[in-house]
């Protein structure tokens, strides 16, 4: 396309909405046409770019809770470990791009046995690694529901006998619904806790289970009623051996 | 003989050290190859910088944090899609941020409530300053806040309303009670006028 240079376009007063990320989806995409072969827009985008871009790094400044830095790390660590022992032809642990973790479960699986043909996802692995100070398990959970998208995948991250799960891909709860996390320890039962959560528009949620994981064997997840349940009212979606 | 031990941690501390040395655009190539410790560089450098915009924008610690977690492990699965002619590392990094929390803002349309609980916590988790780079960093933002509060309040306003409280043109144009093209012409006058104040006081983003 050839890139046209007015002096004026009618689009000028766009470009600020758009810096902004003010324009509504369809609007912003027609301008993202019309910005291709538009010179006038595109050095105005670029100007306009660096007072947005100073709004960001202009707020003020507060500390990132180190708890939310040991998260970030184990979970980075653990899918290192995996890309490591993947080998160098392994893709990148990112989920949507050419089969990204489906493309290593055959190559690291360690075990697991599918659920009636229930499950899509299979336990692939536990790697512990060794850091300094922070030892961190990756325990890729079962998901055990049909109609679930076939990349679906949960991760339990056990640092310090704490608990993260983390699932990708996976379907919001049905209306009403709230996924919600249970412990399964030497009894039948599982018990309740306090761990509601839901996934965003790309499918991705995390959660950390409360307490100490030591004495418990699983992890589950089902979707209650908004507010949790004491006892489950369906039947697990995830399904996380801690002892994997 | 000397002990193996002592030698390989003065090799590990001389990697660290030149790891340390590396600009972000570096580290950025060793995070797209799978390097968790150029990652762990990155988000020592920009963690502070990232949880701050999502909690500007979100107004709650957990929000923040779910929204920070979430960019970084972004960055670390997509970090190949980073391009340097687009950019700096740090503004690519509050980009993620600011497009997800704008998004889980919008999915939990509770702008009226949001703001409630977590007030007064930037104040008690102010961030220190570890380098001269955060003491300059934290000057530059300063002069940008002032800035942004010198524009004409209705240019700020619907610039914060977009930017900060993610309402569209058309939301803030309804809020206001004018029309879309008075607030789109606000916007670009403001932004402008920031840019060109920014220029005469020699600050970048």
């Amino acid at each position: 396309m050839s890139v046209s240079g007015p002096r004026y376009c009618g689009n000028a007063d766009t470009a600020g909405a758009y810096v902004l990320g003010a324009l509504p989806e369809d609007e912003a995409y027609e301008f993202e046409l019309h910005l291709a072969g538009c010179a006038r827009c595109q050095r105005d985008i670029h100007h306009l770019s660096g007072a947005a871009d100073a709004l960001a790094s202009a707020v003020p400044m507060v500390s990132a809770p180190p708890e939310l830095g040991d998260r970030v790390r184990a979970i980075v660590r653990a899918e290192a470990e995996l890309l490591q022992a993947a080998g160098p032809a392994a893709d990148r642990p990112e989920r949507k791009a050419r089969g990204g973790w489906r493309s290593l479960r055959p190559r690291i699986a360690v075990g697991g046995t599918l659920a009636a043909g229930l499950a899509c996802g299979l336990v692939i692995g536990a790697v512990t690694l060794g850091g300094s100070s922070v030892s961190t398990r990756a325990i890729s959970a079962q998901v055990l529901q049909p109609g679930v998208a076939h990349d679906a995948s949960a991760t339990l991250s056990i640092t310090g006998g704490r608990g993260t799960l983390e699932v990708s891909n996976f379907p919001s709860p049905p209306a009403g619904r709230v996924y919600e996390v249970w412990e399964l320890g030497s009894g039948k039962a599982p018990r309740p806790t306090n761990a509601l959560f839901s996934v965003n528009s790309r499918g991705s949620g995390t959660v950390a289970v409360p307490g100490s994981l030591h004495g418990v064997r699983e992890v589950l997840v089902t979707a209650e009623p908004l507010g949790g349940s004491l006892v489950p009212t369906r039947s697990p979606i995830i399904a996380a051996n801690t002892q994997a | 003989m000397p002990s193996l031990m002592p030698r390989l941690a003065r090799l590990n501390n001389l990697a660290e050290g030149r790891m340390r040395g590396l600009a972000d655009e570096e580290l950025m190539v060793r995070v797209a190859r799978g390097d968790a410790d150029a990652f762990d560089l990155i988000y020592e450098r920009h963690a502070d910088a990232a949880f701050s915009l999502a909690y500007r924008i979100s107004g709650s610690r957990a929000a923040a944090e779910e929204v920070a977690q979430d960019a970084f492990l972004a960055l670390w699965r997509n970090g190949a899609r980073y391009e340097q002619s687009r950019g700096s590392v740090r503004n690519w990094i509050l980009g993620i941020v600011h497009n997800r929390a704008i998004d889980a803002l919008r999915r939990a349309v509770r702008h009226e409530s949001r703001r409630a609980g977590d007030e007064g916590l930037a104040e008690r988790l102010m961030a220190p300053d570890r380098t001269d780079e955060e003491v300059s960093r934290r000057q530059e933002a300063g002069t940008i806040r002032t800035l942004l509060d010198d524009l004409p309040t209705d240019q700020r306003r619907v610039i914060e309303l977009a930017y900060f409280a993610g309402f569209t043109h058309t939301e803030i144009a309804e809020m206001l009670e004018i029309p879309v093209g008075t607030v789109k012409g606000r916007m670009r006058l403001g932004l402008d006028k920031l840019r060109l104040r920014m220029e005469i006081s020699g600050v970048t983003a």
